[in-house]
């Protein structure tokens, strides 16, 4: 079934498009989940709360041609909610550590960021990683949006885990530079 | 906003690169062996092209980047019509040119130096003085750098290159004085703010909707108006540029005209009154010659085009025919991170929208083109000209 038939099925107020969804994309959708909570009981039921967010918000949204990342956004967010909600679980710990990086990307206080509104930082960063090789902006991606390990990613990409290691810095350090430049020309 | 923050506003990140990351990357494929004779028959061909098409010695070998490529998401235009895509460009097909002259870049190793004395050249030409206590050199500490580099262990190479890109982005030189802020990047190019637009007269100012006849009145006024500070001897008007009016001096030659469009020009820019708020100078006045060289023709270049040889801001999308072009012309990349500044054909192709995630909704009817950019330096003085370039120069596969 193509996504704008299972769009078409939300909007319609049909229950199988629920089933739809899951059936297409439940196994890569469970995958973030579990990937980022490290459970996977709360991966499953995160996973659950997806179709039933995406429900909630199918009217007015209308994904017809994006719904697998419209469906991924909500698992990364329920995860991410969850992980912080229940510092139990053994990525708690690990997300923080992943913030402390995210913080490194951000111009100095005073700056752009602190008038930016969240929308066009995020298309900042998207250009930037745009400007990047295709190598660089997955390791990126792989790291900050799908929160893997260093090892994880050095094993995905058959790479050292040094070189992932300092690939990510300089990435920071030149996403930071980028964003600095931007808010100094805006 | 603080990284936890951002780290949740990330969820937003653009659908092309969640999806992209998401997939196993493929592993390389394996060389097939070849048979003694199939080797042969590779040899000899190669040795064919050798003899046939030797690159001059004395011009070095040439590797294309692309540091930026730029814009929201892709390089692309949404017209209502194809006349809407015209940009004011001098170049023609049947221009002949043999060769254009390749420059080696100041951005990826700027000096400050130079960039102030640009600076002050430019600000002269405003009657303004700026002494070297009034001027601004904000470059990066290259030592800081390098010492983080080397607690991760990282290769000379590795940090070398962050350096340059680091540099190139990041290094700047300004000063303010008199109303007038004045600001020189990597790149050269020179950027004129002003604390109040200067305003146009009546008869002369027109919004962003103007009509191409008044564009032209606006563009012969600020032409007398700016006539010494833009320096020109046979200053060329463009109302089509995307970027405020654009003037470049015609050269000697068309390949100069060219360079000079692409590379030295200057963009006055007014706002919706007609009233002058900014002044973009570029030049390639810190980049440095490395030579003339021979480039192939519109009919090679379409070839290459359709072969998969171009650089392009669409991810995985292939041009499959020459009938998918809508306009060829001949530009020079430049800019902020560019080691090369080398000519390029630039194809522009209509795309479906559907085709990159995008509905009628969100090109609200237009017509959608995109930038597709083949080099138009021969290929033996090339070092990097792979069967499929996508961003960056890496491959789709």
């Amino acid at each position: 079934m193509t996504d704008e038939e299972i769009v078409k099925l939300y909007l319609k107020r049909d229950p199988s498009a629920i089933r739809h969804s899951q059936n297409k994309y439940g196994e890569r959708l469970l995958r973030i989940a579990q990937e980022i909570t490290s459970d996977r009981s709360a991966a499953e039921e995160i996973e659950n709360d997806t179709y039933f967010r995406a429900w909630e918000s199918i009217p007015p949204k209308e994904p017809y041609t994006y719904l697998f990342t419209f469906l991924a956004r909500i698992a990364r967010n329920l995860s991410l909610s969850l992980c912080r909600e229940q510092s139990r679980l053994k990525r708690a710990a690990f997300v923080m550590e992943l913030s402390e990086e995210m913080e490194q990307c951000l111009p100095a206080k005073g700056g752009v960021e602190e008038e930016a509104d969240a929308a066009l930082l995020i298309e900042s960063i998207n250009r930037f990683l745009f400007a990047q090789t295709e190598e660089k902006r997955n390791l990126f991606m792989r790291r900050y949006w799908f929160l893997d390990s260093v090892e994880s990613i050095a094993k995905r990409y058959r790479l050292s885990e040094s070189k992932v290691k300092v690939t990510l810095f300089r990435l920071r350090n030149e996403l930071k530079a980028y964003l600095e430049k931007e808010g100094t020309n805006v | 906003m603080n990284g936890n923050e951002l780290l949740v506003q990330f969820t937003a990140a653009d659908g092309r690169l969640i999806l992209a990351a998401e997939k196993m990357p493929q592993r390389k494929k394996r060389r097939i062996a070849l048979s003694l004779g199939a080797a042969a028959a590779a040899i000899a061909a190669v040795i064919t092209i050798i003899l046939v098409r030797q690159p001059t010695a004395q011009l070095p070998l040439l590797t294309i980047s692309d540091p930026q490529a730029g814009g929201m998401g892709f390089e692309g235009f949404r017209v209502s019509e194809l006349s809407e895509l015209e940009d004011g460009n001098p170049w023609r097909a049947d221009m002949n040119l043999k060769t254009m002259p390749v420059f080696r870049s100041s951005s990826t190793n700027p000096d400050p130096e130079k960039m102030k004395r640009r600076l002050k050249e430019v600000a002269e030409s405003f009657g303004i003085v700026l002494e070297d206590s009034e001027i601004a050199v904000d470059f990066p500490d290259v030592e800081e750098y390098r010492a983080k580099m080397r607690g991760y262990g990282a290769s000379e190479e590795e940090t070398e290159e962050l350096i340059t890109r680091i540099l190139s982005q990041t290094a700047t030189v300004s000063a303010k004085k008199n109303g007038f802020s004045f600001r020189i990047d990597s790149a050269f190019t020179v950027g004129i703010h002003f604390d109040e637009p200067i305003p146009t007269p009546a008869e002369y100012a027109c919004g962003y909707n103007a009509s191409p006849e008044e564009a032209e009145r606006l563009a012969d006024y600020l032409l007398t108006e700016y006539r010494g500070f833009l320096g020109m001897k046979d200053p060329q008007k463009n109302i089509y540029s995307e970027l405020g009016t654009q003037f470049y001096d015609r050269g000697k030659s068309d390949a100069e005209t060219i360079v000079n469009f692409s590379l030295n020009n200057t963009r006055l820019c007014t706002d919706d009154n007609g009233d002058l708020f900014v002044i973009w100078a570029y030049s390639n006045d810190g980049c440095e010659k490395i030579g003339d060289y021979p480039i192939i023709s519109t009919a090679e270049a379409k070839t290459l085009l359709v072969g998969g040889n171009y650089l392009t801001s669409l991810v995985d999308y292939r041009i499959t025919g020459e009938e998918e072009i809508a306009k060829t012309e001949l530009v020079y990349r430049s800019g902020i991170g560019y080691e090369t500044v080398m000519p390029f054909y630039r194809f522009l192709a209509e795309v479906n929208p559907e085709k990159i995630g995008q509905t009628a909704g969100n090109t609200d009817g237009k017509r959608l083109f995109a930038a597709f950019y083949v080099p138009a330096v021969r290929s033996e003085y090339l070092t990097n000209l792979p069967a499929q370039i996508s961003f960056n120069g890496s491959i789709i596969e």
